[in-house]
Order: C-alpha cells, then structure tokens, then sequence
C-alpha cells in the first residue's frame, strides 16, 4: 500500500497478501528496535493507523482479494 | 466561455434555477403533519402519481427494507411502513427521479453513500439521532448540487472536472475556485428550497465544512457524510472518476469513529453490496 504514516509518528507500510477471512491476510510493516523489519498483523495494528489509512487498507484488500462484488482496482473505467 | 467566480447568492438570482420539489410529495409531506388526515388519504395521494407510486412500490419491497411480506398495494405499503417511513420512501423515490438525470458514477455514488450512511450512522459511538431512513436520505442527497451545477454552468462544471484531474484536487476546492462556491453550499440551498428539516439542509452544507455546522449533533452528522463519502470512494464509486476525498482529523474527531471499530464496520458496509446494486437499478 505503500508508506503509510503511523499516529506515533513513524512510519510503516500495509502489506496485503490474501483476503480479510484470512488473519495474515494484511500486515503492517516497520523498522523497530536496532532498526531491525518488524511485522504485526494488521488488525492487532488498528491504533498505529490513522482512520484513513484503515479503510484505505480494508476496502483496497476487499477490491482485490474480496468476492463480495466490489469493483477491482485494476479495471479501467469511463471519463465523465 | 467560463465566468468569473461569483457569490452563491449572484448564482441562484441569476443563473441557477433550484428545481421545486415536485407537487405529489410536497403534497404527502403536508399531509404527512395533518393530525387529521387518514391513511387512505395519503394512499391516494401518492397513487396520483404513478411514477413516483410505482418506485415507491418497488422501493419498498427492496431488500434494503427488510419486509418479509411482498407488498402489492401503495394502500398496504402505508399501514404497514407508517406515515414517517412512508414519507422519507415518497422522497427517495423522487431524488432518485432528480439524481437519474446526472452522470451514472453520481448515483451509484449517492445511493452507496446512502447505504454507508445508514451503517455508519449503526456504528458511530451514542449511536445516531438519525433513523436508518433519514440516514440514507442523507447519503443520497450529500451531492445532489453536482447534478445543479452540470445543468447550469456546463462550463464551469467542465472544468472543475479538468482542473480535479489535472491536479488531483479535492471537488470542492475546485468548485470553490472556478464557480466561487461548491456543490455542498449548492445542495444545501436545495434542500432548504424543498424545505427539508434543518439538520439535513445544515448537514449537507456542512459535508466539506464543519464550519457551517451550527450544532454539536449537526456537525456529528456532517462528518457522518464526510467518512461515508470517503468509504465510497475507496471502494471504487466515487462520484466521478479519480475523485480526491480528504477528511481531516477535526471531522474523525467529530464522527467519534476510530481505527478499531472502522473494520467491522466495513464488512457490515461490503455485505450490503447486493442491496446497493438493488438500489441503483431501481433509481434507473
């Protein structure tokens, strides 16, 4: 999902793997102590993330790895 | 040629007519508050309009209402809804007749933010004043000045669309730059044009603007429509395409919503997908 400011003030990324059924399905990543790459999933991760961020990474992985209808991020669609 | 941007007032003399509300339900909205009118009257009321009867017919079997019953008669559809609910489906049935006349983005857009609106409105922290009826009217309507500004000031709206893909700017402030006030301000004249009740007219100005809002439970509402709008867009309805939604921390603040509770929320809003195509086939 790409960088992702957390409300700490550091930063981390969402990574989404596989659909929401699934508990690895997104993960948050970030540099931690000794600035080693640390991983939390994404819903024991909830306070680090700004609202925004929340649902940007919820419905992103709906859009991608859901089957409950909504519309792929990858097609294209019509101009007004 | 596109003008200079002018005062919200100049526009509405000069240039925007705001369409009345149509008779039939300015009509059942009146009879609605007589003490003494019977049900049967506000049946024949609506039966006189057979556009809207019919929508309101199908409205009301829609999923979305959760009757268990099929209704055939507007007569039944009264006794069993009650006058409220019977009201807020004749208004629906009649913005939907408004909202078919704009792009398709926009009322998928309208109807999905009215769904979010409902579950959002379930979910937020001291619950919502609102009912779920009046939550979707509030949903559904948030943008309607969007379709006023397509009719006109076509070129105006032209380039609000240009200016917002060009540089991927939030509607509003492009709105704000090119016209000189945007579709919410719009939207809310409207609504006060239909003499909608206060909390609506405020909490539809108010979407981009918590400024506007005049009380704690308005502003509440206003940046309900704010984080429902925004859920929309991120599932792919905007109101038109690549559309920028930002929400500051003064309108989650406002919502009561957090991280936490956003997603469960969000399954209870992805669940609903069936029932939002439901609605828009029936807005058509």
């Amino acid at each position: 999902m790409g960088a992702v400011p957390f409300t700490n003030g550091q930063e981390g990324s969402v990574v989404l793997v596989g659909p929401r059924e699934n508990p690895k399905g997104a993960t948050v990543v970030f540099r931690g102590g000794e600035d080693k790459l640390e991983s939390v999933p994404f819903l024991e991760a909830l306070e680090l993330l700004h609202p925004e961020a929340v649902i940007d990474a919820v419905c992103m992985q709906e859009r991608v790895f859901g089957n409950r209808g909504l519309e792929s991020p990858f097609e294209p669609r019509s101009q007004w | 040629m596109v003008d200079e941007p002018r005062d919200i007032d100049v526009l509405i003399e000069e240039v925007i007519t705001l369409p009345s509300l149509p008779r039939t339900v300015a009509h059942i909205s009146q009879l609605v508050t007589d003490p003494n009118c019977s049900l049967a009257t506000i049946a024949k009321a609506i039966s006189a309009d057979p556009a809207i009867a019919m929508k309101t017919l199908r409205l009301v079997n829609a999923a979305f209402y959760g009757l268990r019953q099929k209704v055939s008669t507007v007569e039944h559809a009264v006794v069993l809804l009650g006058l409220k609910v019977i009201k807020n489906l004749v208004f629906t049935a009649t913005v939907f007749e408004t909202l078919k006349g704009g792009v398709d983005s926009l009322l998928r857009h309208s109807v999905s933010c009215g769904v979010a609106m409902r579950v959002v409105a379930d979910h937020c922290e001291n619950g919502g004043s609102e009912s779920a009826e009046e939550a979707f009217i509030y949903g559904l309507l948030h943008d309607v000045g969007m379709i006023i500004f397509e009719q006109f000031l076509p070129e105006e709206f032209a380039a609000v669309n240009a200016t917002c893909r060009e540089q991927r700017a939030p509607r509003y402030e492009a709105e704000r730059a090119i016209i000189g006030c945007d579709h919410a301000m719009i939207g809310a004249r409207l609504a006060q044009k239909w003499r909608l009740p206060e909390t609506i007219v405020n909490a539809i100005g108010g979407h981009h603007d918590l400024e506007q809002c005049q009380t704690d439970d308005v502003r509440r509402t206003s940046a309900m429509l704010s984080v429902a709008d925004y859920i929309c867009t991120a599932c792919g309805w905007p109101s038109f395409p690549d559309a920028v939604v930002k929400v500051s921390g003064d309108v989650w603040a406002a919502s009561g919503l957090t991280s936490v509770q956003l997603p469960p929320m969000l399954d209870a809003y992805f669940n609903e997908r069936q029932t939002i195509d439901e609605l828009v086939q029936l807005a058509r």
